[in-house]
């Protein structure tokens, strides 16, 4: 169950002087968020002095103005800049485009033909930077595909002036040839692991710098997993929990935090969920529909990202958006499911995101729900994804209430 | 068969309809209209057990209520959201423009598809 917390014997909101806001108790401070994202922690008694309405000589006035809580004391100038910056007419575009170059659970592969189109229809998507995730495992007829990806899109990163950058993801190890290819044309490697248990030496191939790893270790085991991981060279993680096991995961997932930012300065190591979190730009958090990620069949169709394709292999295309060759990039707008996706992600609109403190943060992929709860929107009172963004972001944003720590994430994030 | 009676305020046409699509291929679900009531059925595809008939039936009424305060929490801010989406959809999806090197050259465009041809038979080498 999602969680909004409340502050017993909370008095009145002063109508004259508290500005528009949602708050969250964090361990002995109260949250207080306004509709752009802007912040500030208060003590319980703090926060209700500001709700009965402050004196004019007040020292909190300065801070709470700042966030834009104050009624009296709005900066219009700051809020439109911080909900220009972070609201979805700023977004810059899809950034990751994720290719499947072979079927899930067959070994059909995509074709040159359609490569070809597929990276055609890529850079024809508008973005600072044309981020390929290439996923499959390395046999004869994958490394062709591969080979030719990567040397044509870089050519054709070279023709448009744009910056291209690749990352390959499967389990087979590279054979020193490849290796020395993929190196040479900086294509990082992203691996999937399990964690579980005490971390074992060798557990992460060789060049790997990004991965996806499923979290079933203890807790007490989170500081070895990191520097198992960060001594190995990965640079950037993805922790995900296993169905049903939210709790374990969630105490692991706070260790593991603490241990990246105790390591700053000598090893660098970061989370991609929380990063894409704490950013509160819908577009940064990993693996959301059409606004950070497309995929890309083997037979050249377009969904809405990755999980909407795995749901395609059981039947359901309700996130087919069109097919390279034929649809165009500014087609998609027409698309019923393009349209259905926006809609499912404007938290304005969702039962009790409409009145979570962090609204401004959070967003949940569309095909996640629908794979999740049979539907786009989710009914996020009872969504498993819901819960564990709000446990994380309760994590986060208990370091950033304090002085120490809120440093260091701040210069993590950075 | 599962089937509910379920009065007007609050639940809508609408918002039995949305919901019966999070069913999806689970179950049929019927739809009867009174002047102040909505009957609903359930007909689940194939056998379930009758707890299973009451966890999908208890779905599908949570969805509509979803559905409903969504209604709702959108008729609030109608501008808000309209107007994001509105703008995302109309702005948000030019294509990059051509290269106009490309474009106003004619050999640019040859040498640079030579290019890739050269690219697909040596990718097809490989694969050999």
């Amino acid at each position: 169950m999602s969680r909004l917390s409340e502050i017993a014997r909370c008095p009145a909101a002063h109508k004259r002087s508290v500005g528009p806001h949602q708050f969250r108790r964090i361990g002995d401070y109260v949250l207080a968020v306004d509709d752009a994202g802007r912040f500030v922690f208060l003590s319980p008694s703090e926060y209700r002095d500001f709700l009965k309405g402050l004196k004019p000589d007040s020292p909190l006035r300065e801070k709470l103005g700042h966030a834009g809580l104050l009624r009296d004391a709005f900066d219009f100038d700051d809020a439109a800049q911080c909900s220009a910056e972070r609201g979805l007419l700023a977004w810059p575009g899809t950034s990751v485009h994720v290719i499947r170059l072979e079927k899930y659970g067959s070994r059909d592969v995509m074709d040159l033909g359609t490569a070809r189109k597929v990276v055609d229809f890529v850079f024809t998507v508008p973005g600072p930077c044309v981020n390929l995730r290439l996923c499959a495992e390395l046999t004869k007829q994958t490394w062709g595909l591969v080979w030719f990806i990567v040397q044509y899109a870089r050519r054709k990163g070279e023709w448009h002036k744009r910056p291209v950058a690749f990352t390959w993801m499967g389990q087979s190890a590279p054979s020193v040839e490849q290796a020395e290819f993929l190196a040479a044309h900086k294509v990082d490697l992203r691996t999937e692991m399990w964690l579980s248990g005490k971390p074992k030496k060798g557990l992460v191939p060789m060049g790997v710098r990004r991965a996806t790893a499923l979290v079933q270790a203890p807790a007490n085991q989170a500081a070895a997993w990191v520097d198992c991981l960060a001594e190995a060279g990965v640079e950037s993680v993805l922790l995900a929990t296993p169905p049903s096991d939210t709790g374990a995961f969630l105490e692991f997932y706070a260790a593991a935090i603490d241990r990246m930012l105790q390591l700053q300065g000598r090893l660098e190591i970061r989370e991609e969920r929380a990063l894409g979190l704490l950013s509160g730009r819908r577009w940064l958090l990993p693996g959301h529909d059409l606004l950070s990620e497309l995929c890309y069949a083997p037979d050249g169709g377009i969904y809405s990202s990755e999980l909407a394709l795995v749901m395609a292999g059981d039947g359901k295309d309700l996130l087919k958006l069109g097919q390279v060759g034929s649809t165009r990039y500014e087609d998609l707008a027409k698309s019923p499911a393009v349209r259905a996706v926006l809609a499912a992600s404007l938290s304005e609109n969702q039962p009790m995101c409409s009145q979570c403190a962090y609204r401004a943060f959070c967003a949940i992929p569309p095909s996640e729900s629908l794979a999740a709860q049979g539907t786009l929107w989710g009914r996020h009172p009872s969504s498993e994804r819901c819960s564990l963004h709000m446990a994380i972001l309760d994590i986060l944003f208990a370091r950033l209430a304090r002085t120490e720590s809120a440093e260091a994430l701040r210069a993590w994030m950075s | 068969m599962i089937r509910y009676k379920l009065s007007k305020p609050p639940y809508t046409k609408e918002s039995l309809r949305l919901s019966a699509l999070s069913v999806g291929d689970r179950a049929e679900v019927f739809l009867d209209e009174g002047k102040d009531h909505f009957i609903v059925e359930l007909k689940p595809v194939g056998k379930i057990k009758e707890s299973e008939l009451k966890v999908l039936a208890g779905e599908f009424l949570n969805e509509a209520l979803t559905c409903l305060y969504r209604q709702e929490l959108i008729r609030f801010a109608p501008e808000l959201s309209q107007a994001t989406a509105a703008q995302f959809l109309e702005k948000g999806f030019p294509a990059t423009p051509p290269d106009p090197l490309e474009q106003l050259e004619p050999q640019v465009r040859i040498d640079r598809n030579r290019d890739t041809e050269e690219l697909l038979a040596a990718a097809r080498n490989l694969i050999r």
